[in-house]
């Protein structure tokens, strides 16, 4: 089970109305991102990890670990940004490699900040719709906004998948594991290869069986979803 | 209303898979199919639902033979509903209620009339509690209601279980019976199972199954005392017929009046 679904279900705002919390998001999203003023994204921040850690009460620990993922793409990002190579010693801080300066200047510097705080603010603003909005309720309000019904269909059917799809994952890994599979990292490569095969053949066998079950239940082309 | 006239079935590689049924659902209520695994159960259910189409023989109901055409399947998938074993292959929203809903959305129902369809389709297998619950976060057990109920929905003449008690606990074992047999007061049932004193409780008419043919059929009691027809078809006797015939008394239809019966003769023996 993903651990952002079971907040998203038992946290302390999960039943508040889903069009107000994607209403707040909305709006941080376009003040972090139509401003893009410093001061105003990390006061978002601030905002948003506290609705999310304090108000909706998920567990820091957890929630700094689901924010670890998003955060290490973006700090290699922006180490890529800030730091730039030059044949002359211009930067504030450098270093000398070969008979080149590799450092980092005011101006790269101010842009890296201005783009952490920017892109931090758009994440904790979008986690906390992800991690107190049960995805069933946001379904209901993309239908009531009218997106077009082929992309709810996907959405309720990949959500539905997802958990199909994890769950024979982990039941093959749990058997591998239990037979050693993992022992090594040689094993562990065979293992994964295998993993990848067992998973693929069985999504084709429940697929067929899935369409048999359409069959008996009428499916004439479209999931339809109650408002 | 639902027959099957010596139906053979064969898969594309040759191999017979079904020879020479014959059924006709109207000598029982709830009508058990028991077999082994692999004795061709699950094939069976696919060709009354009209999922497989037979090599020879038809499948009749209404009087009338089934055809394939693409609308007259679908008017009669209308009346005949089925709950196959595995519940995650049969569910595929997120959400309960939806998942109920949809072969009656599939027909175009207006939303009130789909409501309450799914509220008492739900209440029948006592699960109104998880209208809605997230499906992943249910219990096995659970999911199986959930997947009864989205057949129930339809409220079909016919009801078809394949292999309802696979899977569960004690607990949900007694309440599927109660489930099926309240069911099957507004509807005919066809139950395939190894179970079998799930199937003697329940049943009234049985089929045996044994590599693609039947083997025998009768009603329950007669069926049961038949030990080398169930020997044959590696299948065995409940409990209750083996006590019965073992301690030579009556043979009781189920384990309550079995207690009370052999309390009462308790009693009278100290």
């Amino acid at each position: 089970m993903l651990i952002i679904d079971s907040y998203a279900y038992t946290n302390k705002l999960s039943t508040t109305n889903p069009a107000l919390k994607a209403g707040l998001v909305l709006m941080s999203l376009l003040f972090s991102i139509g401003l893009n003023n410093l001061y105003i994204n990390i006061l978002i921040i601030f905002f948003m990890v506290l609705l999310t850690t304090k108000v909706a009460a998920i567990p820091l620990k957890n929630y700094l670990k689901i924010l670890s993922i998003p955060l290490g793409f973006l700090i290699i990002s922006i180490i890529t940004i800030v730091f730039s190579i030059s044949s002359l010693d211009e930067f504030i801080f450098s270093f000398k490699v070969l008979n080149k300066y590799v450092g980092v200047n005011q101006a790269s510097l101010n842009q890296g900040m201005s783009l952490f705080a920017r892109s931090m603010a758009a994440v904790t603003s979008s986690f906390f719709l992800s991690l107190t909005t049960p995805l069933n309720q946001i379904i209901k309000l993309l239908k009531k906004i009218r997106l077009p019904n082929i992309l709810i269909e996907l959405i309720v059917l990949i959500y539905r998948f997802i958990f199909i799809f994890l769950e024979e994952a982990r039941e093959i890994r749990m058997a591998q594991e239990m037979k050693f599979g993992y022992i090594s990292r040689k094993n562990s490569y065979t293992s994964i290869a295998l993993l990848i095969k067992a998973l693929f053949l069985r999504v084709f066998l429940r697929y067929e069986d899935m369409i048999i079950s359409l069959d008996c239940k009428l499916y004439d082309g479209e999931f339809k979803i109650g408002d | 209303m639902l027959k099957v006239h010596s139906l053979d079935y064969s898969y594309q590689d040759g191999t017979l898979a079904l020879k020479n049924i014959n059924m006709d659902t109207s000598k029982g209520s709830i009508i058990g199919i028991i077999g082994a695994n692999g004795s061709g159960k699950s094939t069976l259910f696919l060709n009354i639902m009209g999922i497989l189409k037979p090599s020879r023989g038809y499948i009749e109901f209404k009087n009338e033979k089934l055809k394939y055409k693409k609308s007259s399947l679908i008017n009669y998938r209308k009346e005949i509903g089925i709950v196959f074993q595995d519940p995650e292959k049969q569910i595929f929203y997120s959400n309960v209620e939806d998942d109920v809903a949809f072969s009656l959305r599939n027909l175009n129902y207006d939303e009130e009339e789909v409501k309450s369809r799914v509220d008492s389709a739900l209440a029948r297998v006592g699960s109104l509690d998880l209208k809605d619950k997230p499906v992943h976060f249910l219990s096995y057990g659970q999911k199986k209601r959930v997947a009864i109920a989205g057949a129930l929905a339809m409220d079909s003449k016919i009801l078809m279980l394949d292999e309802p008690t696979s899977g569960l606990d004690p607990q949900m074992t007694l309440e599927m019976k109660e489930i099926i047999k309240d069911l099957s007061k507004d509807r005919k049932i066809l139950v395939s199972s190894h179970d079998m004193d799930f199937i003697y409780e329940i049943c009234d008419y049985i089929y045996i199954l044994k590599d693609g043919q039947i083997l025998g059929e009768g009603d329950v009691t007669q069926v049961f005392k038949r030990g080398d027809l169930l020997d044959k078809a590696l299948l065995s006797k409940p409990w209750l017929v083996k006590v019965h015939e073992l301690l030579n008394i009556p043979l009781y239809k189920n384990e309550e009046e079995f207690r009370k019966e052999v309390s009462i003769e308790w009693k009278k023996g100290s």
